[in-house]
């Protein structure tokens, strides 16, 4: 025995130093409430990670490619804490979505996400009722906050 | 043994893509994002972006044949191709897309098509080095996974798993510091010297590793704990 060990932080600690210790943080967390979430984003590697992402803390999510897909989902009456909407979509973009989601009384909190942060596509995000906006690519640090929130 | 210098080589393999700047910290999001419920995850997702960009180079290229060139829609495209790499960690794919759409937003052809002859050679790299890892991976076999296998994507002992011995070594490892690495492995040891399954041990050991830990303090770990 007596093997020499190098710095090592067991997964159990927190607040010790060391690298990824944010991401073991992350991957305890779970959110204690039921909450939903929807992303909404043309890109299959982007919907594919953001879902997974949400659903590791607990967050029952779905995933749609176009902002008219979100929208009929929400007109047929479903609801979700927080909507995740891509800037550039297909068709209808990301602030027109939000404009749409907002016009039916949905009370979720809506998070603009994009590929490339632009202020002019910030401000027509938060103007059409987003309530933040965020560049890619979604993180802990940024979901983590929101889920507390959400809980609260 | 055989393995355990596959699986060495494979994270040297892996910390060098870190290393010389291929990929970032996002990839290892993924990485956590990999569990007993999606045990191919990683693999998956970088296979869906290769097919999915694959498309989008072809329409980049095509795009980038007219005269003159509609830089609207080159950037609509880069867009895509920005978000996607971003989320797999493509660092150095990342910073060839930014470039290109600065050369977009300035109207300039000529950086354009050069950043984007750029953009493809770093693409391709990464892909066959991805390739090759996941292949790696693959015949090195899924000893992490077997490891994990008692923990739950939150890091908590399964449930099917909260026998006795388990829950002591969960505590026990709360403690474990550099300096009385020797006494908590000794005490773990005679925990489990009653049941005589040293490679519950083993497996318990390394799944308290944090994962980015390198296959060295592993081995490590894993030789002071074989007895």
């Amino acid at each position: 025995m007596g093997a020499a060990v190098d710095h090592v932080t067991p997964m159990g600690m927190s607040g010790g130093s060391a690298e990824g210790n944010d991401k073991s943080e992350g991957q305890r967390f779970s959110c204690k409430s039921k909450l939903t979430a929807l992303v909404v984003d043309n890109g299959g590697v982007c919907r594919a990670i953001q879902t997974a992402l949400l659903r590791s803390y607990g967050v029952e999510t779905e995933a749609v490619e176009t902002g008219e897909a979100a929208v009929e989902l929400i007109a047929s009456g479903a609801t979700f804490s927080l909507i995740i909407i891509e800037m550039l979509l297909s068709f209808m973009n990301g602030p027109e979505t939000a404009k749409q989601i907002r016009a039916m009384g949905a009370q979720s909190k809506i998070l603009g996400i994009t590929a490339f942060f632009d202020e002019r596509d910030q401000q027509e995000f938060l103007a059409a009722g987003a309530d933040n906006f965020i560049e890619k690519p979604l993180s802990p640090e940024i979901v983590i906050p929101i889920i507390n929130e959400l809980d609260n | 043994m055989e393995r355990n210098q596959m699986r060495r080589q494979l994270a040297l393999m892996r910390q060098s893509f870190f290393d010389q700047g291929f990929l970032d910290e996002q990839f290892i999001q993924l990485e956590e994002l990999q569990d007993d419920a999606n045990p191919n995850f990683v693999e998956e997702v970088v296979t869906l972006y290769y097919r999915d960009s694959s498309r989008l180079i072809l329409n980049i290229d095509q795009a980038l044949e007219r005269n003159p060139l509609d830089f609207n829609k080159l950037d609509n495209y880069m867009h895509q191709f920005k978000g996607s790499s971003t989320s797999i960690g493509a660092k150095k794919v990342k910073a060839e897309c930014t470039q290109f759409r600065e050369y977009c937003k300035a109207g300039n052809s000529e950086g354009c098509m050069r950043t984007f002859q750029q953009l493809k050679k770093e693409y391709a790299i990464l892909k066959r080095k991805l390739e090759a890892y996941f292949q790696q991976a693959r015949q090195a076999g899924p000893l992490e996974t077997a490891c994990r296998s008692r923990i739950d994507g939150r890091g908590q002992i399964k449930k099917q798993d909260l026998t006795w011995q388990n829950i002591v070594i969960d505590k026990l490892f709360m403690f474990y510091t550099l300096e009385n690495a020797a006494v908590v492995l000794a005490l773990a040891a005679a925990l489990y010297r009653r049941s005589s399954r040293s490679c519950t041990l083993l497996s318990c050991v390394a799944a308290r590793l944090p994962r980015a830990a390198p296959a060295r303090e592993r081995g490590h770990v894993a030789c002071s704990c074989a007895f």
